[in-house]
């Protein structure tokens, strides 16, 4: 340990000298941003869905700011882990934090001693997407719409599956039960990929899960897609059903965004933003939307607020009223 | 003809420039980090996965396969030639190959493991390639009910094959269960043996505790030993064992492939459990069981072909179900997720070409290897002559950085070092970290399994014996659990590892 401290210090001591160089070089590097690589942390393992929005959005910006942005993977503990290490980072502009629903407005609820203030600790830069909630069945179940999904409940014990305790996919599920007087029982999963195989083999009847994970499976025909949690209905599966349409008061979203320790320059802030305005319609970027992705989000900094405040609320309130907190 | 028009589809996925580089490279690495002692392939797995990042995913896969096989290949040449099993799975083949090597045989103990083990390579690759399909709509019908069923049976396997003292194997699993249950439990979402540390509530790391119980134990071990090992490269022999050699290898081989294949497809199983299985058979069924450990052929050929098989067919749960089998596959399914791919049934139907290349690159991998091990003999053995004391901390930053690189965490690196520490305490008093770390990977999905299956029979515990295939399992488990009980069977068990 204390050789890897030395190791770290050493290392730390040539930066420091490399710094200084360029420093000299450039006085205005202040009005220049950015003048090297940009970290972004993104609090879930390589390969998650949090991964499968972050990494187009890196490679588009890393050619629009003409220098990279390096994603950190710190997975871990619902995404606490590498929330609080972006919180606590440097606020020079050259480290980022890719937010979630869960990160952001979830964690609060759920975990009663957070390591980090999703409010105090950050600035938000911009949210880059949002996935409805798909509530998909397995085509076995006699039901194509909540009307007949209601009735059938009525006459035998229905099961959902989420992709864990404290989920998007699980909080909606808990949020449609509480509008809609229908009874399920939860079956909680250890991520979506194992929810979505014991759906396919019939052994649940039900899955609440962010769209971009079943669709797939939706447009094969192997499961059914009963209703969509956004406001509108979206361009990757047109003929699903929402939510609101079908008479129950749910409207939710997981999310995704970037957020700024709170002490970085509001210049750094305005510019990060613009570029990731900027990139939005690029093809990597673009490419999100044939998954399932929303990219129609909040702009201005006074509606970026009210969003992430009623989002704490709602979610805040799905957390107490499901019972789901973390102790 | 299906069987035909699958495989040609696979290997015209694999037979690019890039994929055959590929291929040649992960067995190339395989062989060397087998060769080297304490260097495994979950640790060069774990290390190469960020490399394979920007490769395309059959590739990746490819080279990463490479790895595990290879490196069951390498690990026989160090255990014949001195007496130093580079993997787990070779322990077994240093019994009878290093007394064969004393005798002047080495080159036909290295020629029949290279062989038998690429007759078992090509047979357990068109198993595969044969039974996927009917395995893939098999596997759909496996509900938690029925994968309870299959982890215990996993488990009661585990401790039945384990070698050395059997209840020293059983209290293993029963530690190995115990920090299972670290982190957030999936079902109440209640936080367990944390301690209030954020880094434990998603459990204790696989990787750290893998590489600290095996890795950086094994380091700490050999420090105690002082620099004096014998090296037979001098009198290495004809490489190509006698008429005679191959006669009495040949049925070992078969027997040792079937083996093997059926033990890599149950979760728990694969190479090791293979080659451990195969030794006892063959001294079983020998006429004079007092020639093993004195350079018997048929204690050779039968594990080399068993752990190469097992290492093949356990990709099987992998592929059709997404179910790792052990520590490598646990390791393939994290690479699959990053190139976008989730391990599972429909992979054989949505990415055909990726399924049918990965297992045609095995027979091709397998070819390597014997292309490389044959001839590379000498260069491999020379690479041995690096001194302990330079060889021993490069490997030991190897795992360290390793460790790191699942998730930038240092405490995994700390936990890696502890685990170390606790492993080599493991080895002084003689209990195998294997069963551990099949008791700490099985458990937790054992009790997610047994818990979401009675949530879903709403408390009926009968569902276990209602449903078929579970009942099987779970009749199977009993006949395990009697088997080990009667006492002739367990004495058998313990003299055949007696030399071991």
């Amino acid at each position: 340990m204390t050789k890897d401290q030395g190791m770290t210090h050493r290392v730390a001591i040539v930066l420091l000298g490399l710094f200084a160089a360029i420093a000299h070089a450039a006085p205005e590097a202040q009005a220049v941003w950015p003048t090297r690589p940009i970290k972004l942390i993104v609090p879930f393992p390589a390969g998650g869905p949090t991964d499968i929005v972050a990494r187009p959005f890196a490679e588009a910006l890393s050619a629009f700011l003409k220098q990279p942005v390096v994603l950190e993977n710190r997975g871990g503990a619902g995404g606490t882990i590498g929330a609080a290490a972006a919180a606590k980072s440097a606020p020079d502009g050259y480290t980022f934090l890719l937010g979630t629903v869960g990160t952001q407005a979830i964690n609060p609820a759920l975990y009663p001693k957070l390591a980090y203030n999703p409010v105090k600790d950050f600035k938000t830069v911009a949210i880059l997407a949002a996935a409805p909630v798909a509530l998909v069945a397995n085509p076995a179940v006699p039901a194509s719409n909540i009307a007949e999904l209601a009735a059938l409940a009525e006459k035998r014990p229905l099961r959902f599956g989420s992709a864990g305790n404290g989920t998007p996919g699980h909080l909606t599920g808990e949020l449609f039960k509480t509008a809609s007087g229908v009874a399920l029982t939860h079956v909680p999963y250890r991520g979506s990929a194992p929810a979505a195989q014991d759906l396919l083999g019939g052994h649940i009847e039900l899955m609440f899960d962010p769209l971009q994970s079943v669709l797939a499976y939706v447009k094969a025909g192997k499961l059914q897609a009963l209703a969509i949690s956004s406001a509108q209905s979206v361009a990757a599966l047109p003929s699903a059903v929402t939510f609101l349409q079908a008479g129950v008061k749910v409207e939710t979203a997981a999310w995704w965004g970037i957020f700024a320790p709170a002490e970085t320059p509001d210049a750094i802030v305005a510019q990060f933003a613009k570029a990731i305005y900027g990139v939005r319609d690029t093809a990597v970027v673009k490419a999100l939307e044939d998954i399932g992705l929303l990219l129609q989000t909040p702009r201005d900094s006074r509606q970026l607020e009210e969003f992430l405040l009623a989002e704490r609320e709602k979610w805040g309130k799905a957390v107490r009223d499901s019972g789901a907190g973390i102790d | 003809m299906e069987l035909l028009s699958n495989l040609s589809l696979g290997f015209d996925a694999v037979l690019t420039f890039q994929n055959l580089w590929y291929c040649f490279l992960g067995a190339l690495l395989g062989t060397l980090i087998g060769v080297l002692p304490g260097l495994g392939p979950v640790a060069t797995i774990a290390m190469l996965l960020p490399v394979t990042y920007g490769l395309p995913p059959l590739s990746a896969l490819i080279m990463l396969a490479g790895i595990y096989y290879g490196a069951q290949y390498g690990g026989s040449t160090t255990a014949i030639l001195v007496n130093l099993p580079g993997e787990s799975s070779s322990v077994v083949t240093c019994l009878d190959g290093y007394a064969m090597a004393r005798q002047g045989r080495a080159g036909a103990a290295l020629g029949i493991a290279a062989l038998g083990s690429f007759f078992a390579g090509t047979a357990a690759t068109l198993l595969i390639a044969a039974a996927a399909s009917p395995l893939a709509e098999f596997a759909l019908r496996f509900g938690p009910a029925e994968y309870f069923s299959l982890m215990f049976l996993g488990l009661i396997t585990a401790v039945a094959l384990a070698h050395g003292d059997f209840f020293k194997a059983i209290a293993m699993v029963a530690l190995g269960l115990t920090l299972g249950l670290v982190g957030i439990d999936v079902n109440s979402g209640v936080e367990r043996f944390t301690f209030g540390l954020p880094e434990l509530s998603d459990g204790v790391s696989f990787v750290a505790l893998s590489m600290g119980l095996f890795g950086v134990a094994e380091i700490l071990a050999n420090l105690e030993l002082r620099e004096k090992r014998e090296v037979f490269t001098q009198n290495i022999g004809s490489l190509l064992p006698s008429r005679q050699d191959l006669r009495a290898a040949f049925k070992p081989v078969l027997r040792g492939t079937l083996l093997g294949s059926a033990l890599g497809i149950l979760p728990g199983g694969g190479a090791v459990l293979s080659s451990f299985t195969s030794y006892t058979l063959e001294k079983r069924l020998a006429k004079d069981p007092s020639r093993f450990g004195k350079g018997a052929i048929e204690g050779l050929a039968g594990p080399e072909s068993a752990n190469n098989a097992g290492a093949q067919t356990s990709f099987i749960p992998l592929l059709v179900m997404g179910l790792p089998s052990n520590a490598v596959m646990a390791l393939m399914v994290g690479a699959m997720m990053i190139h976008g791919v989730v391990p599972g049934p429909q992979v054989m139907t949505e990415r055909p070409e990726l399924f049918w290349g990965l297992i045609a690159s095995m027979w091709l991998g397998n070819f390597f290897l014997v292309l490389l091990n044959l001839p590379l003999i000498g260069i491999w053995v020379r690479l041995l002559k690096v001194p302990y004391r330079l060889l021993y901390p490069v490997v030991l930053v190897f795992c360290c950085v390793g460790v790191y690189s699942v998730s930038n965490s240092v405490f995994d690196v700390g936990l890696a070092l502890f685990f170390g520490f606790v492993g080599y305490l493991f080895l002084k008093l003689g209990c195998e970290p294997a069963p551990l770390l099949l008791g700490f990977v099985l458990g937790p999905m054992m009790e997610e399994n047994l818990r979401r299956a009675m949530l879903l029979a709403r408390g009926d515990a009968s569902v276990f014996f209602t449903r078929p295939i579970s009942c099987t399992l779970l009749v199977l488990c009993i006949a395990l659990i009697l088997l080990l009980a009667w006492p002739q069977a367990r004495k058998a068990r313990e003299t055949a590892f007696q030399e071991g």
